[in-house]
């Protein structure tokens, strides 16, 4: 006759008990682990996105000139748009290709909580809504809102103003500072000076620049 | 039929060799993560450098202390001064029509006073800046 073996209650408890005490320091084990690597990874892209933002400032935002263009009743306009949330600016480039110019045209704003950079080669008439044929760049994602201030000089102070009307100022600003405020509650800011339009840089003859 | 077992000294085994494949996943994620770490700590170091710089060099002036809106670091101060330029003949005119070549210098520091970092920018600036 075959005889046939169970277990006792106290195996059964104990076994229970063992796995449940395996799986809970797994779990904890694994959750910190996916924790950890959560965070990494959101640091790495971060940094990475970071990377990236320096490096359209600094060709962007220092090379930026004042170039103008003439609009349709043959009134010179400045190629720069400085809103609270957007701006357009004209910039210098290294020439890689004669064809393409020395000139190059950025436009940044948020479009569904990513940070967008535009490019064209050509003149953006912004007051014509010329906006088609350009290149779309997505910069950073996870990105709330953006803010823009803009840089002057009045009675030999810096002044910040919030947004740059481009009616009133016959220059484009001393600098311009980014400020990214990020889903997850962190934000960071970026300031830089445009290209040679600085009082010191002009050998103390920059124009006024109120119309 | 024949029922096969895994002995005592298997399990054993085998349990070690998961222990260890285990502790070389989070060796190796723990590594990564430190240096990831330590990439956004140097970005944020130069960042934080280059930001008080550029309001530096905008302003012109080494008595002028930087808006909180500019840099929003609590665990970070800087310190601006104006020195000599290093790259100036020695014959040449250091001043010229109210005109002079200048170091834009730089120190980013901790909370404690310790230099984070440190830089030299030459600008143009007016003689009576200082």
């Amino acid at each position: 006759m075959k005889i046939k073996k169970t277990f006792t209650l106290l195996e059964l408890i104990i076994s229970v008990m063992v796995m449940a005490m395996v799986i809970s320091t797994l779990s904890i084990g694994l959750n910190g682990i996916f924790s950890s690597w959560g965070k990494t990874a959101k640091l790495s892209y971060r940094t990475e996105r970071f990377i990236i933002i320096d490096r359209i400032l600094d060709s962007a935002f220092r090379n930026a000139i004042p170039f103008s263009w003439k609009d349709e009743n043959n009134r010179k306009r400045f190629i720069f748009l400085g809103d609270k949330e957007e701006v357009l600016v004209s910039y210098l480039k290294r020439i890689n290709n004669p064809q393409d110019g020395a000139l190059n045209f950025l436009r940044l704003k948020v479009e569904n909580n990513t940070l967008v950079a535009y490019y064209r080669k050509t003149p953006i008439l912004w007051w014509q809504n010329d906006y088609e044929n350009m290149t779309r760049e997505e910069v950073c994602s996870g990105v709330k809102r953006i803010s823009f201030l803009y840089a002057d000089i009045e009675n030999d102070q810096i002044i910040w103003l919030e947004d740059w009307d481009e009616e009133n100022f016959v220059n484009i600003p001393l600098a311009i500072q980014l400020k990214i405020e990020f889903e997850d509650g962190e934000s960071e800011v970026w300031l830089r000076r445009t290209a040679g339009s600085g009082r010191r840089e002009t050998w103390g003859l920059r124009r006024l620049n109120r119309r | 039929m024949k029922k096969i077992f895994f002995t005592f000294i298997e399990v054993v085994i085998a349990v070690a060799i998961m222990a260890f494949a285990f502790t070389a996943i989070l060796a190796v994620s723990g590594t990564s993560a430190a240096k990831i770490a330590k990439a956004h700590q140097r970005w944020l170091i130069a960042h934080r450098t280059i930001q008080a710089l550029e309001y530096f060099l905008l302003v012109g002036n080494s008595s002028a202390t930087v808006p909180y809106f500019v840099f929003p670091y609590t665990d970070n101060r800087v310190e601006f001064s104006i020195v000599e330029p290093e790259t100036l003949p020695d014959n040449a005119e250091t001043v010229y029509m109210g005109w002079r070549l200048a170091g834009c210098k730089i120190k980013l520091l901790d909370n404690y006073g310790k230099e984070l970092s440190s830089v030299i920018v030459e600008k143009i600036l007016m003689e009576t800046d200082n």
